[in-house]
């Protein structure tokens, strides 16, 4: 269709998980249009696209706020195939949305079957240390045991908001970058086939 | 890359030559019996009964297996070769009545199209294999899955290609028939013969295949004879006839019924039996048919025209389609043949702007979204699907936020625009800050206008505090109260001050004086009540990240913002106090604030970007107000373009706030209803236990009265007296039992009343979202 006169900007795929009510809206608004979001109201699937320049390079991210509910659990599995960077997120101040990082961690594996995926582990509601319920320690253990990064943020104050989405897509880019050297001569050729082939045809 | 295919094959029809040799060996071999039959010399009326037969649509296919017989294998010339042929009924039939051959063949006809149709079907199999071989040297295998074969949507039960080929706006028709009926109607119904010409069969195939393989397609794109010859094609592999196995039979029986009343009254019972997607396809069908019989006059397909053509598709008899076709209208009132708007393809370009047209297309979008879940779910994830999604669930999200806006702003009756009310609100958080700043600093008198707190506010504004709130405006409802309406005696004052501001671009609305001035007092007068305010919310807005928050520096931000949303509408209604000038200030403060604030808060964010959408930033919760003194002003086009839309706004507001008044209304009316139903229960009860007393006690009673009767009168009258009296009493129970009946039933329709009034009140309520 369109024949491409401007080449398109990268576009980044990052998918936010984490059980319900951590702040993967609020991280997503505030990393979007820079509000905090007081009053909850679960989410059943968000997605939203924005343009923003990593490391001089115009990029777009594409970011899907899922559902932290299970409810919504076949509407986000969906979305998880097509996820190219995740931010799991937790609560800081609650227990349980860390230990199901575990769960989303192993789903994400599962779907995505790659040990690799780019994926940061979150911890939301930096704000509310007085109310810490999961220790830095812990945190930063399971994230080194997953073998990925680990960051502290808040939506509200925009602390790391920008850094987690900014880490992940540099994550994403460099992957890429790793899968078009690994595949390259097999890619060029593939891709020079499907467009040679309409004109074939 | 999805609409490539199409054109590839369009425009290369030798595709198919690689293959016609083979395909015409075979008819060739399949109409060797024919060829027996016919002796040579009929060769030539042979050949020209096929053109006739062309002419008329149907693919031909005794007779010699040249290419001609192909129509897929030269689509380009044959484009050109029917296109004359279309006008030449009159010469087909003075070509028959010279041919008796011809004629003779005619009468064969039915059955030639049955084998016509066999012979159809083959090639079907056989193009599909052929597709299928294309497609799989053609594209890439990662990129597609074809699931053609697993979800086709043609030759598979109604119900389910109703699903699978989904309108987004509720119509339950499968898309292929929608957007066929909506082309033949565009261009169709005054084309000669339409319905009757025949389609390439190629194109057919290839469209067909596009909708098996749920790729997008314009079918206004294709020659209508493509449309209505898909359409045929639909129906006709449709496994059940849309009247149903079940009531075909019953249905013909009606058609034969002579007294049209009583046919119409008996096919009225017959739709409401079948199957409702049986029944809507019908309907479209038929209110189609009907419309394309009452253009006869340019495409002379009067209704026994549609019948012969049609009839057999629908696997009915000629008289039952004809009859159907003439209480079409009656049969289906209530179906309007409404053109289909496929749900928006991205975000930006032709949004609706009211709330109805949003909610319209959300509801679409919602639709296309679960359908794509379900398809996705059954194993069909093409890489333009998942890109698919995420567009239609990034459009749904956009939807939703633009309508949350709009229905806040709508509640709090103040101005916002849904497009832009990340902008707007930061506008509205913005400007009546800095606005005062501004202000202050050059007027300081400015800030001394207490007289301005103890005005009570306008009604429209009292309205807004009962309102829900935003999001970003916790404590709204702190704030309205302290908001000062218009004061006038520094009014004056203001005009020159904001002309000064730099560069009033032609703001396309015109804002009046009023919100300076009320802003800035407002500001002035904040802190007491803010101080309140704080304390009642439940969260308060997020402190600074240091300091604990000072009420004045939290909540300067949501009630100003509220202010001025609320300043917005009063200065509509103060249109007197133009200046056009004036508007411009607060945005351009805005602006020029939003830079600064990304400049010295924002360091981590790439500026970049935030340069370039500089409204998609909002300023931190703290205000720095002193650096908001500093900043320079610079105008931007989206703060006009805001204002713009926010008298638009203001209209849409004030419709909603009809629509709220009206319901409300009704809702009055409802209590008022369930009152005197309570009442008349009361009767009811009332007379029940009167009816128990005289059911209960009737023979005590009339004893007792009898008794002091029976006294006065004679002994031998007495049983009969004691009699009439029972009588009577029986009667006046009767009497009353029949009252209380009466009552019920009055009781239940106004029940049924009130019920319809809820109804009314829903939709209106609906309508309202």
């Amino acid at each position: 269709m369109s024949k491409k006169p401007t080449p398109q900007p990268a576009l980044h795929k990052v998918i936010m998980v984490g059980s319900g009510g951590v702040g993967k809206s609020a991280l997503t608004l505030q990393f979007m249009y820079d509000e905090f979001v007081e009053d909850y109201e679960p989410t059943k699937a968000d997605s939203y696209r924005k343009k923003v320049i990593l490391d001089g390079e115009e990029v777009q991210i594409d970011i899907l706020d899922t559902a932290g509910q299970e409810d919504y659990a076949a509407i986000r599995d969906n979305y998880f195939r097509s996820g190219e960077g995740f931010l799991c997120v937790f609560s800081i101040t609650e227990e349980e949305s860390f230990q199901a990082t575990q769960e989303f961690r192993e789903q994400i594996l599962r779907v995505k079957n790659d040990e690799n995926i780019p994926f940061l582990l979150v911890g939301n509601k930096g704000d509310l240390d007085e109310k810490r319920k999961v220790t830095l320690n812990e945190a930063q253990g399971r994230a080194q045991s997953w073998g990925v990064p680990y960051v502290e943020t808040s939506a509200k104050t925009r602390d790391n908001v920008d850094k987690v989405f900014f880490d992940l897509m540099r994550e994403i880019r460099s992957r890429k970058m790793e899968d078009n050297k690994m595949s390259n001569g097999k890619n060029k050729d593939k891709s020079k086939r499907k467009k040679l082939k309409c004109t074939i045809l | 890359m999805e609409f490539e295919s199409p054109d590839v094959e369009r425009d290369f029809p030798g595709l198919y030559a690689s293959e016609a040799g083979k395909r015409s060996n075979e008819s060739d071999f399949s109409d060797e019996s024919h060829e027996k039959l016919s002796k040579k010399d009929l060769l030539i009326g042979k050949r020209k009964d096929k053109k006739d037969k062309k002419d008329r649509g149907y693919a031909t296919l005794e007779g010699e297996s040249s290419p001609e017989e192909d129509p897929e294998m030269r689509s380009p010339s044959k484009v050109k070769k029917l296109k004359p042929f279309k006008f030449s009924s009159k010469k087909e039939k003075r070509e028959k009545s010279r041919d008796k051959e011809v004629k003779e063949k005619e009468s064969d006809k039915d059955k030639k199209k049955a084998e016509e149709k066999e012979k159809e079907k083959k090639k079907e199999a056989k193009v599909k294999l052929k597709f299928k071989e294309k497609k799989k040297d053609k594209k890439c295998p990662e990129d597609v899955v074809d699931i053609s074969e697993d979800l086709p949507i043609f030759g598979v039960p109604l119900s389910v290609a109703v699903e699978r080929s989904k309108c987004h706006d509720g119509v339950d028709i499968p898309l292929v028939v929608r957007n066929c009926i909506d082309h033949i109607q565009d261009v169709g119904l005054t084309a000669e013969n339409v319905y009757k010409v025949s389609g390439i069969k190629s194109r057919v195939q290839q469209v067909k295949k596009m909708y098996n393989n749920h790729e997008p397609v314009r079918i206004a794109d294709y020659d209508l004879p493509v449309a209505t010859s898909l359409l045929k094609l639909f129906l006709r592999e449709l496994p059940e006839p849309v009247l149903t196995n079940g009531l075909l039979e019953r249905f013909e029986e009606a058609g034969a019924i002579k007294e049209a009343l009583e046919r119409g009254e008996k096919f009225k019972e017959l739709v409401k039996e079948l199957p409702s997607c049986n029944r809507t396809l019908l309907g479209w069908t038929l209110v189609h048919l009907d419309q394309v019989t009452q253009h006869e006059k340019h495409n002379k397909m009067n209704a026994q025209a549609i019948g012969t053509t049609l009839s057999p598709l629908l696997q009915v008899s000629q008289r039952l389609l004809t009859a159907l076709l003439c209480h079409a209208l009656d049969l289906f009132p209530d179906i309007k043949l409404i053109k289909y708007v496929p749900p928006l393809k991205s975000v930006s370009p032709g949004l609706p702007e009211t709330p109805e047209g949003l909610a319209l297309e959300l509801s679409k979008q919602e639709s296309l979204l679960a359908h794509l879940h379900r398809e996705m779910a059954q194993g069909l994830a093409g890489q333009d699907r998942v890109e698919q999604l995420w567009t239609v669930q990034r459009t749904v999200t956009h939807l939703k936020r633009m309508l949350r806006s709009l229905e806040k702003t709508s509640g709090q009756r103040s101005l916002d625009e849904p497009d832009s009310l990340v902008l707007h609100r930061h506008d509205a958080k913005i400007s009546p800050g800095d606005q005062s700043k501004t202000l202050e600093a050059r007027i300081p008198e400015e800030k001394t206008v207490p007289h301005s707190l103890t005005i009570p506010p306008p009604l429209a504004f009292q309205n807004s505090v009962s309102a829900p709130n935003s999001i970003l405006n916790p404590p709204v409802s702190a704030g309205p109260p302290s908001v000062p309406p218009v004061s006038l005696p520094s009014l004056a004052s203001l005009p020159p001050l904001v002309t000064q501001l730099p560069a009033p671009l032609p703001p396309p609305i015109s804002l009046p004086t009023v919100l300076p001035p009320t802003v800035a007092s407002s500001i002035a007068t904040l802190p007491p009540p803010a101080a309140p305010a704080l304390s009642s919310l439940p969260t308060p807005l997020p402190p600074p990240a240091a300091i604990p928050p000072p009420p004045s520096s939290v909540s300067s931000i949501p009630p100003p913002a509220e202010k001025s949303l609320t300043l917005d509408r009063k200065a509509s209604l103060f249109q007197g106090y133009d200046d056009d000038s004036i508007w411009a200030s607060p945005c351009k403060l805005t602006a020029e604030q939003k830079s600064a604030t990304i400049g010295t808060m924002r360091g981590r964010v790439p500026l970049p970007t935030d340069s370039t959408n500089p409204w998609k930033r909002r300023p931190p919760l703290v205000q720095q107000e002193e650096s908001v003194l500093v900043h320079k002003q610079v105008p931007t086009a989206e703060s006009l373009e805001v204002q713009d839309i926010n008298r638009e706004s203001t209209e849409k507001a004030d419709r909603m706030q009809k629509a709220i008044i009206e319901s409300e209304e009704l809702m009055n009316f409802i209590n008022k209803l369930k009152a005197e139903c309570e009442n008349e229960r009361a009767d009811i009860n009332k007379l029940k236990e009167k009816i128990q007393l005289l059911g209960g006690i009737p023979d005590l009673w009339g004893m007792l009265s009898d008794s002091s009767d029976d006294d006065a009168s004679s002994p031998d009258s007495e049983s009969n007296i004691l009699w009439k009296r029972r009588q009577d009493l029986r009667q006046e129970t009767k009497m009353l039992q029949l009252r209380k009946r009466a009552l019920i039933e009055s009781i239940t329709s106004e029940q049924d009343a009130i019920i319809d009034l809820k109804v009314q009140i829903k939709f209106l309520q609906l309508n309202r979202v």
